[in-house]
């Protein structure tokens, strides 16, 4: 996307703001340049009442100064809040446009694009694009509107010296030019080498230990004394360049000495002139500004504008299908079995292999299955396909003779409860978090379902029980008591089919037990697939499946699985279940 | 030190220039208006090219040596740092979160660079030429600077009236927009359970709560910007105003002169700085001088002791804590009590309890991290008080609970084992820690771990940590919770491959999965900083105490249903 399109769709998110934005921005620049051209005005008005001796003259122009000054003074008033007001408006929307972007993005994009990413422009790109509304844009029009402006007021005040003004301050843009380049470079460079610094200063305070023990400190200490005459050898460079830069901008002196030089040999000549010139000293400074700081403004929009790129690629980014999308199986399967998984497949994209490869499977009402194998063998795939999360490249899955196809996500989710391996809670009331999603069932629902997971009576303890707001990711709980909340959850959404994703981290002994006993309320009578860590929780599993490479390779109960004596299924329960959790 | 001086003493010349260039202004415009011939003038006007280039080569070398000035002051400042960090004891560590450490060197360090860059040197230019100006304007016409700067005060009043409620505005946006991104965080990194729950609605409306009360505070803090926006239009128009209106009347009637009229709106501005920016610009100055501070806080950090006797390595009876006690710096209860224990030579022995018991505590006695309140921890015959911390841990190669690798490759994370080590043996290292998955990654051997070893999972990370400690191969090998992230096969192989390689090694290991260390010759089972049994696996069982408990519960846990 071009610079300007971006900028464009940009400034389109102002919606409903745009009249008072707009006006904002306009009226600031055209402020900007009234402002200087009546003080201008009145000045030369004020220095030919000076030579004329003219009092009438003289408090004309006095009055002039004021009427402009007091009329600066209330129209920056307005015009400054239409711009902030405006612009704050406008963030809002860009704000609510990219996490409603995010918030629909499927989660296998997500996941793709790295959701600390995604994280980041919605919060730290958004902000620049922000700033680009209250900043950058008001300085925009300054220069569009008051630095042009200058330009012509001062070429009407005297055509020659106008000329001689731009041609001077053009002249110094050339100066300033050759050095931005080299000025960005090592002002990257010192950015580099300063991250490089302090990676090693991590590791100096984190691996000290290692560095005690094993003598290491010269060795480090050698590596980061490189580091910092790297970083002070660019630091130099760059500090030179500032000065130059420094230099440059003092130049709008030089401008103003040229103007002086010329202006006093034209009025020399000229009695008449000295008016003039007095309006023009007063009015170079703007014509000095437009190109001084010109360049430095697009850099900034630059900046901006890359910011406001990746939030507009987020924002565009394509939503979750209110449909699973269709691979053309047909969506006759029987209706006995709760569960019905037929030769489903998925892969991502980028990945040459599938990660689920052909995976069949049923369920019958009421059953518990368990899955087991080793990492990355494809369980949380399969889960992730279950619930819609994944759309599968082929193969079927249904319950009770409907098919994920045919159902709308929202819909399809329904059929069931998820409990996912660590247990996630919002920072909200502990009410909201057993809630979830559901219309709101009621106290006396909730409270029951809190029993049922044994979480009552910790949340009766909480400061304001089911009003006690969680801290950021339930920093106030402990492990085990989030994952009663997460059953609690469950339980209330009371929905056909349990997946169950086992936590491999172990809980101290009271913590567990309280889990336990919620888990076993929770499965009693529902159907129930579960990525199992528990020896005890596989062995109680009707059928158990061993998942290896996206395959379903082994399936039997614990005692057939252990009767075969090359089974994985046996190697890893000797090996003491560990291997899948590494 | 003299560039400082150097510097000054142009941010000097930046000061007296700019009065200077608006007197030569002021001249040259009452030397045209007074008809005077245009040699005069131009007299006039040549003295102000020539101020002007001297402002604005002063303007480059200031600029030029305080950033000389700063970068070789920071420079030598961090590399002093550095050789601290690098031999501070274990306590100070200890103490001190690495990320304090890191913001300390990072934003402080900013912060400083700031003061010594600019804001020093601003100050002095500033205040200078405000005093400069003020003695030109005053000396000059006392009255017309009396009255321009008159209504000064009161609309500084009015502004500093209107800032005032924008700290708390601000302050509230900034909750509600905190808010937001907590919303924001949780829809990321919760994305699964919020669809598995059809909780992005829920969510959404979260967001737009959030929003909306972010906006209310927000446009709430635009109308008070707004205000103060126009009333700095106000403070910076009025001296203008002021000293045309009355310096007009003034100059009609001949008591002044144009030109001087127009040197006074040129310094004008410098006059307001004292009232306007110091407060200002000197918090800020507390603030940088307090990173300063903070800074150089670093310098004090306590080291560890250099000296000492060189030890051996060969007595029989290899290390031996006699009678120790010890508590941490900085808290109250002891940590060990009266630990009394030996190792002897070629030994494997492990030390087993619950978490804080004292057995990781003793690994660090051992390894000269810290001196014992009371007792002795003495290895091959010498106190570790007398030992040379150096070549006391040159006997030694650990591997610790919390596996730290180096943001290098894994052949240099094994190499800073022992810096001279053979490829060869390094290799052979890799294999007897079981690191066979390196041939698998994308650059073997070669590959960058990352920060902090991020780059791979936990249990490849201990695995290279092993590699490094067996590559060191010193006499004693201290193992603490060293192949906690292995699993099962993993473990006994590197073990096996370990006893094997290293026969004649004395081994101290933690560890919490009491099979791994059943075959030790002693294990040593602590309990709230003291020793309360030791001997063999057998002897132990068969006394049917701790040990015994606990090894029962662990075989329950893992094969009691088999």
């Amino acid at each position: 996307m071009s610079s300007w399109k971006t900028l464009r769709r940009l400034l389109s998110y102002t919606g409903d703001a745009k009249a008072q934005y707009a006006s904002g921005i306009a009226g600031l620049g055209l402020i900007n340049l009234g402002l200087n051209a009546f003080f201008a005005a009145a000045l030369a008005l004020f220095a030919d009442s000076l030579m004329k001796k003219d009092r009438i003259l003289l408090t004309r122009s006095v009055l002039l100064f004021i009427a402009v000054g007091v009329l600066a003074t209330i129209a920056i008033l307005f015009a400054g809040r239409a711009l902030v007001v405006g612009a704050d408006r406008t963030e809002r929307h860009v704000r609510s446009a990219a996490f409603a972007a995010a918030n629909a993005m499927p989660v296998s994009d997500l996941e793709r694009l790295n959701p600390g990413d995604v994280l980041s422009r919605i919060n730290n790109d958004v902000a620049e694009v922000g700033k680009m509304y209250r900043q950058t844009m008001q300085l925009f029009s300054n220069l569009a509107v008051g630095g042009v402006g200058s330009v012509i007021v001062v070429l009407a005040i005297d055509w020659r010296t106008g000329l001689l003004i731009v041609a001077v301050s053009s002249l110094m843009l050339l100066l300033t030019l050759p050095i931005l380049g080299p000025l960005r470079r090592h002002a990257t460079g010192v950015q580099e080498k300063k991250a490089e610094l302090l990676g090693d200063i991590g590791q100096m305070a984190r691996g000290n230990s290692v560095i005690r023990s094993y003598g290491l400190s010269e060795w480090i200490s050698g590596k980061f004394l490189g580091h910092s005459l790297a970083q002070r050898r660019e630091a130099l460079r760059l500090g030179s360049y500032e000065a130059a830069r420094a230099a440059t901008d003092n130049m709008s002196d030089i401008v103003f000495i040229a103007l002086i030089a010329y202006g006093a040999y034209r009025a020399t000549l000229d009695h008449s002139f000295l008016p003039r010139l007095a309006a023009l000293t007063q009015m170079t400074n703007e014509v000095t500004m437009l190109f001084t700081q010109l360049s430095g403004l697009l850099g900034d929009l630059q900046v901006k504008l890359a910011a406001g790129t990746r939030v507009l690629q987020l924002i565009d980014a394509p939503s979750e299908p209110d449909f699973v999308g269709m691979p053309g199986v047909p969506a006759q399967t029987p209706v006995d079995p709760s569960l019905h998984v037929g030769d489903l497949a998925f892969g991502y994209a980028s990945n040459a292999e599938d990660t689920v490869r052909g995976i069949s499977f049923s369920v019958h009402k009421g059953q518990t299955v368990a899955f087991v194998g080793p990492s990355g063998g494809g369980k949380s795939t399969l889960f992730k396909l279950l619930l819609g999360l994944y759309a599968p490249t082929r193969g079927m899955i249904a319950i009770e003779g409907s098919s994920i196809y045919n159902e709308r996500l929202v819909d399809w989710r329904r059929h069931f409860a998820y409990v996912p391996q660590n247990a996630f809670v919002f920072s909200d009331t502990v009410y909201a978090n057993i809630v979830g999603g559901m219309p709101d069932p009621g106290l006396q629902e909730v409270e029951r379902a809190a029993r049922a997971a044994n979480a009552h009576d910790f949340i009766m303890q909480l400061p304001d029980g089911y009003q006690t707001v969680l801290e950021e990711s339930g920093r106030n709980l402990s492990g085990g008591e989030k994952q009663r909340i997460a059953i609690a959850r469950a339980i209330l959404q009371n929905a056909p089919v349990l997946l169950l994703d086992e936590a491999t981290s172990a809980l101290d002994a009271e913590n567990e037990q309280q889990v336990q006993e919620a888990l076993e309320r929770l499965m009693k009578g529902r159907t129930t697939l579960v990525i199992a860590h528990r020896l005890s929780t596989i062995q109680n599993a009707d059928t158990i499946y061993y998942l290896e490479d996206g395959c379903l390779v082994e399936q039997g109960t614990h005692q057939d699985l252990m009767a075969q004596p090359q089974s994985r299924y046996r190697s890893l329960v000797e090996a003491g279940l560990r291997t899948q959790t590494v | 030190m003299w560039l400082f001086v150097a510097a000054a003493l142009c941010a000097i010349t930046v000061s007296v220039t700019t009065v200077a260039f608006a007197d030569i202004l002021g001249r040259a415009l009452s030397s045209i208006m007074r008809g005077t011939p245009f040699e005069t003038t131009w007299l006039i006007v040549r003295l102000g090219i020539l101020t002007g280039i001297v402002a604005v080569s002063a303007v480059f070398a200031r600029k030029l040596l305080s950033s000389q000035f700063s970068e070789r002051l920071q420079a030598r400042l961090r590399q002093r740092i550095a050789v601290r960090l690098t031999h501070a004891t274990a306590a100070a560590m200890h103490s001190r979160h690495s990320g304090e450490i890191v913001s300390r060197m990072s934003s402080d360090m900013v912060l400083m660079e700031q003061f010594l860059k600019n804001d020093a040197l601003q100050l002095v230019v500033q205040t200078l030429t405000a005093v400069l100006a003020a003695t030109y304007m005053l000396t000059h016409n006392w009255f017309l600077t009396l009255v321009s700067i008159a209504g000064t005060p009161v609309l500084l009043f009015v502004a500093s009236a209107l800032t005032k409620p924008l700290g708390p505005l601000s302050t509230a946006s900034q909750a509600a927009l905190g808010q937001a991104s907590v919303t924001a965080q949780e829809a990321m990194a919760g994305a699964e359970v919020v669809r598995a729950l059809n909780m992005t609605g829920v969510l959404s409306q979260r967001l737009e709560r959030s929003l909306d009360q972010w906006l209310t505070h927000s446009i709430a803090t635009g109308r008070q910007v707004a205000k103060l926006y126009s009333a700095g239009t106000a403070l910076s128009l009025t001296p203008f105003v002021v000293v045309f209106s009355v310096g007009g009347y003034m100059a009609l009637t001949g008591r002044l002169e144009f030109g001087l009229l127009i040197a006074f709106v040129q310094l004008i501005n410098y006059l307001s700085f004292p009232v306007q920016e110091m407060p200002r610009l000197l918090g800020q100055m507390k603030t940088e001088a307090a990173a300063a501070e903070r800074v150089l806080d670093l310098l004090n950090l306590p080291v560890e002791r250099l000296g000492g006797d060189l030890g051996t390595v060969d007595t029989d009876c290899l290390i031996e804590l006699a009678n120790v006690t010890f508590t941490y710096p900085g808290t109250q209860n002891a940590q060990l009590q009266d630990v009394s224990l030996q190792v002897r030579r070629g030994q494997k022995v492990a030390f087993v309890g619950g978490s804080g018991s004292g057995k990781s505590t003793v690994l660090r006695l051992i390894a000269g991290d810290y001196e014992p309140d009371t007792g002795d921890v003495i290895v091959g015959g010498m106190s570790t008080r007398s030992w040379s911390l150096n070549a006391l841990r040159r006997t030694m190669s650990i591997v610790d609970q919390d596996t730290f690798l180096f943001d290098d490759s894994i052949i240099s994370n094994v190499q800073a084992g022992r810096l001279d080590a053979h490829p060869q043996e390094i290799q052979e290292a890799l294999d007897t820690a079981e690191s066979g998955f390196v041939q698998d990654l994308p650059n073997g051997i070669d590959m960058p771990v990352g920060e902090a070893g991020g780059r791979i999972s936990g249990g490849q990370r201990q695995r290279i940590a092993l590699a490094r400690a067996f590559v060191r191969n010193a006499p004693i090998l201290i193992l603490d919770e060293a192949t906690s992230a292995l699993d099962n096969n993993l473990e006994r192989k590197v073990y096996a491959n370990m006893l094997d390689g290293y026969p004649d090694k004395t081994i101290l290991a933690v560890a919490h999965r009491l099979t791994t260390i059943r075959d030790s010759d002693v294990i040593v089972v602590f309990d709230a900083g003291r020793v309360v049994e030791h001997g063999t696996h057998e002897e132990l069982l068969a006394a049917a105490g701790q040990y015994a408990t606990l090894w029962n519960l662990q075989q329950s846990q893992e094969s009691s249903h088999e």
